[in-house]
C-alpha cells in the first residue's frame, strides 16, 4: 500500500464536505472529468481545472497550475486565470467555481487537541439575569399602572402571559431564521438579544423623558423616538448578525443605510404634513416634583416668551396660503 | 379610566342654530305642501285653547305676507346650501334675518347667492347689505322689487314685555311650510354674554331669522337658537339689535367680495369685550384640597363639577368645568367662547412614582390640534416650568391661528401643579377666537391665579 502524502477535500459554500481524495502521488488533478483525481460536480469547473504538484526538490511548496478554464481559481482574494501558476500556502482555502478546496499535507504539523467546551455557565447566568431583569421591568410597569394591589394581582397573569408570548414568538422567529441560514437554532441567544433590546428601549425612553422633565429639555422628549429607533436598529443588527455571522460587515452597513434613509424620510413626511419634525406638541411626561432640576420662571416671563408663537403661527398661515395658491 | 373621559363635552351647552343645512338635517327639499291651507289638525278642546289658537291665527293672518324664506343656493348647481327665515322691515325691500343664515353670502359670495321666497311662492334675489356677527343679525335687500314690500313694525323699546306674556314666533321650519308657534316671554337669558330673550316655545331648524312678535304683531325679537337638551327652551335676539343694523344697512352697498376682514373686525371687537369682562371681574377661588384654582365669576360662566372615578378607588379625583355663554357664529363654525376645566388628583396610597405615572398620563391626554384644518392652522406651543408664588407649575400655551380671520387665534393653556408627590391639579383654559395679546393676558391671569395653601 502506498503512503498517503496529503488529503484533498472539497466543501460547498456552507462548509459541507462534498468530496475528499487521499493523495498518494504527485501531481494530482481536480475537475469534472472522471480522469481527475478529485472529481467534482460543480458546473462552473472545467473538465480538468487544476493541476497540483509538489516538486521533489522543494518539499515545502505546493504549486498549482490552472488548466484550460473560464473561471480560473481564487486564492486569498487573488484571481488566477487559465495557464497561470502559483504557490498554494499551507492551510489556505482555494476557491474554484462554487467549490472551496483545502489541502492537508501529511508532513504538516497537527494542531493540538482541543478540550470539549464546558457547560456554558456564564451564558446561562447572563440569560437568567436578562430574563429576571425583564420580568422585573414588566412587573414594575404593571405596578405603575395599577390602582391597588388587588387590581395589580389581577392584571399580572395577563401581562406576564402577553410578554412571554410576545418574546417567545419574537425570539422563535429569529431562531427559525437562524436554523434556515446558519444551521443552528440559537433560540436562547435570540432571547437574550430580545431581552436586552426590550430593556434598552425601556431604559432609553425612561432616561429621555426623565432628562426632558428634570432639565426641561423638551427636545429630548420630542425626539425620544429617534433614540428608541437607534436602540431598535442595534437590536435588529444583533439578531441579524447571529443569523448570518459571516456577513456582519454587510449587515451593519445595511442596517445603517436603512436608518440613514428611513429616519430622514420619516421626518420629511412629518415636515410635509405638519411642518414639524415630531408629532409631539408638548412635553407631557411628569415625574415626582423632587426630580425637577430646571428652574421655574415667573409667569410674566413665560407669557412674554410665549409671544414668539405669533411669528411661528404667521409662518404657518403664510405657508398654507402659498400651498393654496399652488393648488 | 379617568383618562378616556377627560374634558368630555358633557358640560358644554348643546345648542342648535336654526339655519337648516339640508344636507345635515337630512330633509329632502320638499315643496311646501299647501302652506296657506287651514290647519285642520288643530282640534282645541278647552275654551282657553280655542282663544289662544284664534290669536295665533290672527297673528298668522297679520304677518303672512311679510314673512320670507331665505335660501342660499350654490351658484353653479342652484342647489340649496341652507335655508332660514326672514321678514320685510322697510317698504324698499330691506329684510332682517340671522347672520348664520346669510353667512355664506358674506364669506363666499363667489360660490353662493341668496334668494327670498314669499309665502305664496314668489322668488327673488337678495343682496347682503350688512351683518352683525356678535348678535347674529344680517340685513338683506330684495332686488328687482317694484311694489312696496309689506312691512312688520318693531315693538318700541319703551314698552317692555312682562314675564310670561304670550308671544309668537314665525318662520318656515324644516322647509315644510310657514308656521306660527306660540310661547311665552321669559325675560333675558341669565349669563348670556349678549342679551338674548328666553322664549318658552318651540323653534325648529329653518325658523332662524324669522320674527317673534307680540300680540299686536309687532316684532320683539328674531328667532336664533334652541337648546337641544331641553324642551321649549329657545332663544330670540332682542329686536333693538336688528333695528340698529337696519339703520346702518339702509345706506350700505351690497357685499360682493368675501367679507372676512369685516367678520374678523367684529370678532376682534367681541374678543376685546370678552377679555375686558374677564380681566375686570376677579376670578373666584375654587378649592381642591390645599389647592385654590381660578374659576370665572358666576355671572360670566356656568360651572359643573363631578366626583371620583369608581374604577380608581384609591384615587381621589375631582373634575370641574366652566364655560361662558359667549359663542358667536362665524360662518360654518362657532367661536368666541372661554372654557376652564380642572382635574384635581390626590392619592396618598399611590406613592410618588405611581402618582407621577398616572398624573403624567392624564397630562399627556390633552387634545390639541396637531394638524391644521380648513379654518385654522395646527397649534404651536410654548412650555416652561413657572413659579407662581412658590407653587411650581408646568405650563403649556398652545395657539392656532384662524386662516381667513387675521388677528384671531384659538388658545389652550395647560397647567400642572408640581409641588406635591401625591397630589396635583391639572388645569386647562380654552379660549376660542381671541386676539394674540389678549390671549396671553388671559393665560397670564389664569396661571397667576393658582395657589397652594399649606395646611395650618
Amino acid at each position: 500500500m502506498m503512503p498517503t502524502l496529503a488529503l484533498l477535500e472539497a466543501f460547498d459554500r456552507h462548509g459541507a464536505l462534498l468530496a475528499r481524495a487521499p493523495v498518494t502521488r504527485w501531481p494530482v488533478t481536480v475537475g469534472r472529468s472522471l480522469e481527475c483525481d478529485l472529481v467534482l460536480d460543480d458546473p462552473h469547473l472545467a473538465p480538468t481545472h487544476l493541476r497540483i504538484d509538489r516538486a521533489a526538490d522543494a518539499p515545502r511548496t505546493v504549486s498549482v497550475e490552472v488548466q484550460h478554464t473560464l473561471n480560473g481559481a481564487l486564492l486569498q482574494r487573488k484571481r488566477h486565470a487559465s495557464g497561470e501558476r502559483f504557490d498554494w500556502p499551507d492551510g489556505a482555502p482555494l476557491e474554484i467555481g462554487r467549490t472551496r478546496i483545502a489541502l492537508r499535507l501529511a508532513d504538516a504539523p497537527i494542531a493540538q487537541e482541543l478540550p470539549l467546551p464546558r457547560f456554558p455557565w456564564r451564558t446561562l447566568a447572563t440569560t437568567v439575569a436578562l430574563l429576571a431583569l425583564m420580568l422585573a421591568a414588566v412587573l414594575a410597569a404593571e405596578w405603575l399602572k395599577a390602582d391597588d394591589s388587588t387590581k395589580y394581582l389581577k392584571a399580572l397573569p395577563g401581562a406576564l402571559l402577553g410578554i412571554a408570548l410576545f418574546m417567545g414568538g419574537w425570539a422563535g422567529l429569529w431562531a427559525i431564521a437562524n436554523k434556515v441560514f446558519d444551521g443552528h437554532l440559537q433560540f436562547w441567544r435570540h432571547m437574550r438579544i430580545a431581552c436586552a433590546l426590550y430593556l434598552g428601549a425601556e431604559a432609553v425612553s425612561l432616561a429621555a423623558s426623565l432628562a426632558a422633565f428634570a432639565l426641561s429639555w423638551e427636545a429630548v422628549s420630542r425626539f425620544g423616538y429617534v433614540l428608541i429607533t437607534l436602540v431598535l436598529a442595534a437590536g435588529i443588527y444583533a439578531h441579524l448578525a447571529a443569523v448570518l455571522p459571516r456577513r456582519r460587515t454587510g449587515l451593519a452597513w445595511t442596517v445603517g443605510a436603512v436608518l440613514a434613509l428611513g429616519l430622514p424620510a420619516w421626518m420629511g413626511v412629518q415636515w410635509l404634513n405638519h411642518a414639524r419634525l415630531s408629532n409631539q406638541l408638548y412635553m407631557s411626561s411628569l415625574f415626582p416634583p423632587s426630580l425637577r432640576v430646571a428652574p421655574a420662571v415667573p409667569v410674566p416671563q413665560f407669557t412674554q416668551e410665549a409671544g414668539a408663537l405669533r411669528e411661528r403661527l404667521d409662518r404657518r398661515v403664510k405657508a398654507d396660503d402659498d400651498n393654496e395658491d399652488e393648488e | 379610566m379617568p383618562f378616556s373621559t377627560r374634558w368630555r363635552l358633557r358640560l358644554v351647552t348643546p345648542l342648535l342654530w336654526l339655519a337648516c343645512g339640508l344636507a345635515s338635517a337630512q330633509n329632502p327639499p320638499v315643496a311646501a305642501d299647501a302652506p296657506g291651507a287651514p290647519a285642520s289638525a288643530a282640534q282645541p278642546s278647552a275654551a282657553q285653547a280655542a282663544a289662544l289658537s284664534r290669536d295665533a291665527r290672527r297673528i298668522h293672518a297679520l304677518s303672512r305676507d311679510k314673512l320670507l324664506q331665505i335660501r342660499t343656493l350654490l351658484r353653479t348647481s342652484n342647489t340649496q346650501a341652507s335655508i332660514g327665515s326672514g321678514f320685510f322691515v322697510s317698504a324698499d325691500g330691506l329684510i332682517v334675518t340671522n347672520f348664520h343664515v346669510a353667512s355664506q353670502l358674506a364669506l363666499e359670495p363667489e360660490r353662493y347667492r341668496g334668494v327670498y321666497v314669499t309665502i305664496d311662492g314668489q322668488e327673488g334675489d337678495v343682496d347682503l347689505l350688512a351683518f352683525d356677527v356678535q348678535h347674529d343679525v344680517a340685513v338683506l335687500r330684495a332686488r328687482q322689487r317694484t311694489a312696496p314690500a309689506p312691512v312688520l313694525e318693531f315693538r318700541p323699546a319703551a314698552e317692555p314685555l312682562a314675564q310670561g306674556e304670550r308671544i309668537y314666533s314665525l318662520g318656515n321650519p324644516l322647509d315644510i311650510g310657514f308656521a306660527v308657534t306660540e310661547g311665552t316671554y321669559n325675560g333675558l337669558v341669565r349669563r348670556s354674554f349678549y342679551p338674548r330673550i328666553f322664549f318658552g316655545g318651540t323653534l325648529n331648524p329653518g325658523m332662524s331669522g324669522g320674527p317673534a312678535v307680540d300680540d299686536a304683531g309687532r316684532v320683539l325679537g328674531v328667532n336664533v337658537a334652541k337648546r337641544l337638551d331641553g324642551e321649549q327652551v329657545s332663544f330670540l335676539i332682542p329686536a333693538e339689535f336688528a333695528q340698529a343694523l337696519v339703520q346702518r344697512a339702509a345706506s350700505a352697498q351690497p357685499i360682493t367680495q368675501p367679507a372676512h376682514k369685516e367678520v374678523a373686525r367684529q370678532l376682534l371687537v367681541h374678543q376685546q369685550l370678552l377679555t375686558e369682562r374677564f380681566l375686570q371681574t376677579p376670578f373666584q377661588e375654587q378649592r381642591h384640597g390645599n389647592y385654590l384654582v381660578p374659576v370665572p365669576d358666576d355671572a360670566l360662566a356656568r360651572c359643573w363639577g363631578s366626583g371620583r372615578d369608581p374604577d380608581y378607588s384609591a384615587l381621589h379625583l375631582e373634575r370641574s368645568a366652566c364655560q361662558t355663554n359667549s359663542h358667536v357664529v362665524a360662518g360654518d363654525f362657532s367661536t368666541g367662547t372661554v372654557r376652564l376645566g380642572y382635574e384635581a388628583y390626590s392619592a396618598p396610597s399611590y406613592g410618588a412614582a405611581r402618582f407621577a405615572h398616572m398624573y403624567s398620563r392624564s397630562f399627556a391626554n390633552e387634545r390639541i390640534p396637531n394638524r391644521g384644518s380648513r379654518q385654522k392652522t395646527a397649534a404651536e406651543c410654548a412650555e416652561r416650568f413657572v413659579d407662581q408664588g412658590g407653587l411650581p407649575l408646568r405650563a403649556v400655551v398652545c395657539m392656532s391661528a384662524y386662516r381667513k380671520l387675521p388677528g384671531l387665534y384659538d388658545m389652550t393653556v395647560l397647567a400642572a401643579t408640581l409641588n406635591q408627590p401625591t397630589q396635583g391639579v391639572l388645569g386647562r383654559l380654552d379660549v376660542r377666537g381671541i386676539g394674540f395679546d389678549n390671549g396671553l393676558k388671559l393665560a397670564e391671569r389664569f396661571l397667576q391665579s393658582f395657589r397652594w395653601e399649606a395646611a395650618p
